[in-house]
């Protein structure tokens, strides 16, 4: 189990949330704070998967899960939003978002997201074997 | 103007008719019967006088003759032909032929005697004349009788009247006759009524006219003295008459009698000082209501132009309202997401250092952690609940009701809460019963969720949480959440659906909720059509409850639409 992925998001307290609870699952992690750098990454990078948040600077993560499901259909996005509109759900869906997580998120509807995108299954409180 | 016309027209008239007609008939009544009686009288005197002329004229003719001289008869009968009015004197014999007819000549008659020429033409025509018969019933009835008979007739137009008197055969005549007593002729004298006709017919036309000038002149000096002291009065009256009836209430018909027309004249004259003051009265009226009618009309268009811009104001108003609350809620939508997003972070941080990413925590840390943890999920919730009111304020939030069974859903709310329910050390009971409802999924279990997380927090440890569904068949099916908590009293019961009055009034240890968690409640099941209400008790526990809509006993889509049901 070594999936790179990728977190895309703005705030960077979100992003070190998210990474460092990832890398303690053993995921490799890139992070990018704009829609724009996140898809140069992806074309630099093997990317395993993608955590997408929406409201982003120069292409928001709609955007990115557009151009992202152009190339490839497979990649498992989760978008994380703190959107307040009941259609961004289904907006994000549509575009072809593998799952949509309401900020602030309960870790177990992250994980159990996770569980099922990549076929694992991951221990609820990592340190805490 | 014909005269029907005329008689129509004029009252005059008409009077002046009655008077002349009821004059002719009285007068004319009065003139046949005087006439009447006077012609009798006449021919009473008329006949008396036949009568003497016969008892003068029969013992003439007896001595003639005793004396042996019958051609006297014919010269007495000349003689008397002189006598006024007789026409014919004849004797006749009982066999009805006349007598004496050869004995004497004209020029016998004639010797020695100057006749009158008008008796000489009568004897003239008596002897041209051929020899008389008589054989009238009466005359028979002379002869059978021997009485005196009177006969009327008319010859050549005259009237004639005709004294039939029986000769009998006396003593005396018996020396030449015979010694009998019969009637041996009849004496018949005749004498016209001309003249005595010709007087009463003057008579009568006298008196006519007599009559006739009277009726004139009675009928004239009624007709005058009628119209004097009637009709002129009348005709005046109804010249004024008409005169008030083409609106000229001033005049007035001059009172000159006490009599009944005195008293119309009068009547008249209060008729149209009465008229007069009514028509001044409804003109003043008219005059008010025209003035009433136009400052009506003047207010009405002001309120009109007022209620105009009022419309105006309404709609600019609106509009502004909506736009405003656009506004508001884009301005919610950016706060609650400028929100989330420190919160996420916090709530990260936290939950990593809870899972041990930062590594051992001792008891304090842990405690501090636990209670940050706790915080961050209550102000999640109120930026959620916050979001959730103003959606149902701006009329946002949409249902999206299915047949939904309530038997599974309450078990999974129960499932989901049971942790905390056994943390706190209550019972929390499910239901048996199950019932299908019509309404959004969704929506129920945030309502379910809010009363029983309620409860389970506000009853003390030990207690009992209770779920049931009842549907007695109607309409509507309920779910009650019972506790056995502290009651609420029924000053805060009337308001803690009100917003943030929990918050506001509850102790401050048992505050853990928004404070709006029951204001969406009540609007998601009145948003069903639906009621939510409590009922408790203090010290004995609480019950909420609320309806919902039974489901359509068929599949979905052969159903109304949902807006019609909610």
């Amino acid at each position: 189990m070594n999936f790179k992925v990728l977190i895309a998001d703005d705030e960077d307290d979100l992003v070190e949330v998210l990474r460092d609870r990832l890398e303690a699952y053993g995921f490799t992690v890139l992070t990018a704070s704009t829609g724009r750098e996140a898809l140069e990454t992806l074309r630099a990078e093997q990317i395993d998967g993608v955590f997408l948040d929406i409201k982003m600077p120069e292409l928001d993560g709609l955007a990115v899960v557009e151009a992202i499901r152009r190339q490839d259909q497979t990649m498992p996005i989760i978008m994380v939003s703190a959107s307040s509109y009941p259609h961004t759900a289904t907006d994000a869906l549509a575009r072809g978002a593998n799952a949509y997580i309401q900020k602030p998120f309960a870790w177990e509807i992250l994980l159990a997201a996770i569980e099922q995108l990549y076929h694992i299954t991951l221990r609820r409180a990592p340190c805490h074997p | 103007m014909s005269i029907v016309g005329v008689w129509r027209r004029y009252l005059q008239v008409k009077v002046l008719s009655f008077i002349v007609a009821i004059l002719v008939i009285g007068f004319g009544v009065l003139v046949v019967w005087n006439t009447r009686t006077q012609s009798w009288t006449f021919l009473d005197q008329y006949k008396e006088a036949s009568r003497s002329l016969a008892d003068a004229i029969v013992p003439s003719i007896e001595s003639s003759m005793l004396a042996g001289r019958p051609d006297i008869v014919r010269v007495l009968s000349r003689d008397l032909h002189t006598l006024k009015d007789v026409e014919q004197i004849t004797i006749f014999r009982t066999n009805g032929v006349e007598a004496f007819t050869d004995l004497a000549t004209l020029e016998e008659v004639q010797q020695g005697t100057s006749l009158d020429p008008e008796v000489v033409a009568k004897i003239q025509g008596m002897q041209a004349r051929p020899t008389r018969t008589m054989h009238h019933p009466l005359f028979q009835q002379a002869v059978d009788n021997g009485t005196t008979q009177e006969l009327f007739e008319t010859v050549n137009g005259v009237p004639v009247f005709t004294l039939l008197r029986p000769l009998r055969n006396e003593e005396r005549c018996q020396k030449c006759h015979g010694r009998d007593h019969l009637v041996r002729g009849v004496a018949s004298i005749s004498t016209s009524m001309a003249r005595t006709t010709a007087a009463l017919q003057a008579h009568r036309t006298q008196q006519g006219v007599v009559a006739l000038l009277t009726i004139l002149g009675v009928a004239g000096a009624l007709s005058l003295s009628l119209g004097r002291v009637v009709l002129r009065p009348l005709r005046v009256l109804a010249t004024v008459a008409q005169q008030i009836g083409q609106g000229d209430f001033a005049v007035r018909v001059p009172v000159r009698q006490h009599d009944e027309i005195g008293t119309l004249a009068t009547a008249v004259n209060q008729m149209a000082v009465h008229l007069e003051q009514s028509y001044t009265e409804l003109e003043h009226k008219a005059a008010t209501h025209e003035a009433m009618a136009t400052e009506n009309a003047r207010l009405y268009l002001k309120v009109q132009q007022q209620a105009e811009v009022l419309e105006a104001q309404v709609a600019a108003r609106t509009q502004e309202l909506e736009t405003a609350n656009r506004h508001k809620s884009e301005f919610l939508a950016n706060v609650s997401h400028e929100l989330r997003t420190p919160l996420t972070a916090i709530k990260g941080f936290v939950d990593n250092m809870l899972d041990g990413l930062t590594g051992e925590l001792n008891p304090r840390q842990l405690r501090y952690l636990t209670r940050l943890q706790a915080n961050t999920d209550r102000l999640a919730r109120l930026i959620n609940d916050l979001l959730d009111l103003s959606r149902i304020e701006a009329g946002r939030l949409e249902l999206r009701p299915t047949t939904v069974r309530l038997a599974p859903l309450v078990h999974d709310v129960v499932a989901s809460l049971r942790p905390v329910a056994d943390a706190r050390g209550l019972q929390l009971e499910a239901p048996t019963t199950d019932a299908s409802v019509w309404a959004d999924a969704d929506k129920v279990t945030q309502v379910l969720m809010n009363l029983l997380g309620n409860a389970l927090k506000f009853t003390p440890a030990d207690g009992r949480v209770t779920v049931t569904v009842a549907h007695d068949g109607s309409a509507w099916v309920q779910i009650a959440v019972a506790d056995t908590g502290p009651g609420i009293a029924a000053e805060d019961a009337a308001h803690i659906f009100d917003q943030f009055y929990q918050a506001a009034h509850m102790d401050l240890a048992t505050r853990h909720g928004t404070g709006l968690g029951l204001t969406i409640a009540k609007t998601l099941v009145e948003m069903h059509g639906g009621r939510l209400w409590v009922e408790s008790t203090v010290g004995h526990g609480s019950t909420f409850r609320f309806t919902l809509p039974v489901a359509p006993p068929v599949t979905p889509a052969a159903v109304p639409p949902p807006e019609e049901r909610i």
